[in-house]
């Protein structure tokens, strides 16, 4: 592929790109008014029915943002940035914490661990379980 | 052919997205729970896992530490010390390295941020408004559920009024299944709030860097505290730091220096640092000078563990999802109907002297009877208990209300119907466990309970199930279905 193709194709892509997050962000806002507006009486029917209006090419145009960000998401990094680098003496490598901090971590650690064993043996894991394992309809917001 | 090959070698995501999404795939691996529509039962929920995963996503394996540490308030203290001590360890251990490693909202945070839109840098306004999430702590996580315990009732108040993980995680998987589509009729005000909250955050998230990490979650402003203490994490070496403010600007964190209550510890600031004054705490530093002749065996000792790790780290994944797949906890409704026969059983009544050797068989009353699967646990529960006596109240000759417990923590049945239904109308008795002896109980279970409370079921006088509901309900719900069986 030329210079010149490869630039024709890139503006391309991101004119398509924009056009792809602009109708991703309608959908969005119709799916939002339509539940709003819906009322009590949800039903898959209504909520179907809402987004079967939405043709595929705009599930098209969705399915390419998305992929896009995942694309992203893969992508290397930005290469280290060139800064002032200062000369450095390795030998004053001084990264030791000082003695307060190494203490407090190791009483809230000992604190940490010993309330743990403590809510461990007298059965407070199962109430965390209770919770778990049941469908938390408040927390989904169902009910 | 070579640049080819250079292309597809530059395309290798950073260790930080890798174990992102490792740990994404495994705190869901239960991923038969999003074929069948239910959320996982089995034993690995005893464990909070680090980040903000909804426990009532299909495929979450473990609990949330937000929503357990809400419960936790009005349940037995032993569960504030579980709770308590499980996030303290969290927090000492990795501070909030766990949101820039380990949670999977994050990630799906850094993804939206991926699209290419303009985006809102921080400034002062960001800086102010990072300081919310406390205030969201303080209210949502303590204060509204500690005054709600004093009344004996579980009040998740972060999780009911504003968790998008929650909502996205837990509530749209479960209702794209087809299997779920009764649940349809439990939406209301708060499914539209919550809704409406979400599609917010998701869409602030495209433009606002990491939004809901910064200005609202409570969980990150918990691990924040940590921050400069915790055992593993960024720290600034200050005998180093020529303060040119290059890890600030590059920072999109509302830090106001590496390593403070906002940092991440995503570690972006430290190939900036021209000084490497930006150093990993518990991390041993690399060797700056290696000698000549060892060069080759450190690059095998490091290709040899890096192997090793990521064949060990993918046979834990792979093999966390086929337990999943195939563990039996996960229970999928018996597929009860209006029209069928009530499955009976005989369940023993629980009265205020604790739980008596006198059974009830709900299908035999020979009334109308009005079945609540209920649990001390569940606040929605115990929110509409008073309506059911109401009911059993004004239709004592014509209707008999049962009110079964479920058969895990059925212990707390009988202080609580002392405490507050002494002298009520109500049947109140006990689940029995099933054969696996999960939570829910076997006549839950068999009259299609699928892991939602409550649960209620109203069946005429001939043991025919009339009307099933899987919600909580007002008095005028109870009264309509009631009046509409008698006519």
């Amino acid at each position: 592929m030329t210079k010149d193709n490869k630039i024709r194709f890139r503006s391309i892509y991101k004119i398509l790109l924009s056009i792809s997050i602009i109708l991703a962000g309608i959908c969005l806002v119709i799916g939002c008014v339509s539940i709003y507006f819906a009322g009590n009486g949800y039903s898959r029917e209504i909520v179907s029915a809402t987004f079967s209006k939405i043709n595929i090419p705009i599930y098209m145009c969705l399915g390419l943002v998305v992929g896009d960000a995942v694309w992203e998401l893969i992508s290397p990094t930005q290469k280290k940035q060139k800064a002032f680098v200062k000369k450095v003496d390795d030998t004053k490598v001084s990264t030791t914490t000082d003695n307060k901090t190494k203490i407090t971590r190791l009483v809230i650690l000992g604190v940490a661990i010993t309330v743990l064993i403590l809510g461990f043996a007298f059965g407070g894991y199962s109430d965390v379980l209770t919770k778990a394992v049941n469908i938390c309809t408040e927390c989904i917001g169902l009910g | 052919m070579s640049k080819f090959i250079n292309k597809i070698k530059s395309l290798k995501p950073t260790k930080r997205k890798i174990i992102q999404l490792y740990t994404a795939l495994l705190f869901n691996a239960n991923i038969k729970g999003f074929v069948s529509g239910s959320i996982y039962q089995g034993n690995t929920k005893v464990a909070c896992v680090p980040g903000l995963n909804c426990y009532s996503c299909p495929g979450a394996v473990g609990a949330c530490p937000l929503g357990s540490l809400q419960g936790s308030f009005s349940a037995d203290k032993s569960t504030i010390f579980y709770v308590g001590g499980i996030l303290l360890l969290y927090g000492i251990m990795l501070g909030r390295l766990i949101c820039g490693w380990l949670c999977p909202f994050g990630l799906i945070q850094e993804l939206l941020y991926k699209i290419k839109t303009p985006k809102l840098k921080k400034n002062k306004f960001t800086k102010i408004l990072s300081y919310l999430k406390y205030v969201i702590l303080v209210v949502f996580v303590f204060i509204i559920p500690i005054a709600y315990a004093f009344r004996d009732t579980p009040f998740p108040a972060f999780c009911k009024y504003i968790c998008p993980a929650g909502t996205l995680e837990g509530g749209l998987s479960l209702l794209a299944n087809k299997v779920n589509d009764s649940y349809f009729s439990m939406l209301g005000p708060i499914f539209t709030w919550k809704f409406l909250l979400m599609v917010s955050i998701i869409v602030a998230c495209i433009f606002i860097f990491r939004m809901f990490c910064r200005f609202i979650c409570p969980l990150g402003a918990l691990y924040g505290l940590f921050n400069k203490i915790s055992f593993f994490g960024v720290k600034l070496d200050n005998s180093k730091c020529v303060n040119c403010n290059l890890c600030i600007n590059k920072c999109k964190m509302d830090i106001g220096h590496v390593g403070d209550h906002e940092c991440i510890s995503c570690g972006e600031c430290v190939n900036v640092c021209p000084t490497g004054a930006i150093v990993w705490k518990g991390v041993k530093p690399a060797k700056t000078k290696i000698p000549a002749d060892d060069i080759n065996g450190n690059k095998k000792a490091r290709l040899v563990t890096r192997i090793v790790s990521a064949v060990l780290m993918a046979a834990l994944l792979v093999g966390s999802i086929t337990y999943f797949w195939n563990d039996s906890s996960n229970k999928v409704s018996y597929g009860t109907e209006v029209g069928d026969m009530c499955y009976g059983a005989e369940l023993p009544i629980v009265t205020p002297d604790g739980v008596s050797e006198e059974t009830i068989n709900p299908a035999e009353s020979g009334k109308i009877t009005v079945i609540n699967f209920w649990g001390t646990w569940c606040t929605p529960c115990v929110k509409e208990l008073p309506y059911f006596e109401q009911i059993a109240t004004e239709y004592k000759d014509d209707v008999t209300v049962v009110a079964i417990h479920s058969s895990g923590s059925k212990e707390t049945s009988p202080n609580y119907v002392k405490e507050y239904y002494s002298d009520s109308d109500i049947i109140f008795a006990n689940d029995i466990p099933d054969e696996t002896d999960t939570f829910n109980g076997e006549y839950y279970l068999n009259l299609g309970g699928s892991g939602t409370y409550p649960y209620t079921v109203i069946i005429d006088e001939n043991g025919i199930i009339q009307e099933i509901f899987v919600k909580a309900l007002h008095y005028e719900d109870l009264k309509a279905a009631v009046e509409n069986i008698l006519k």
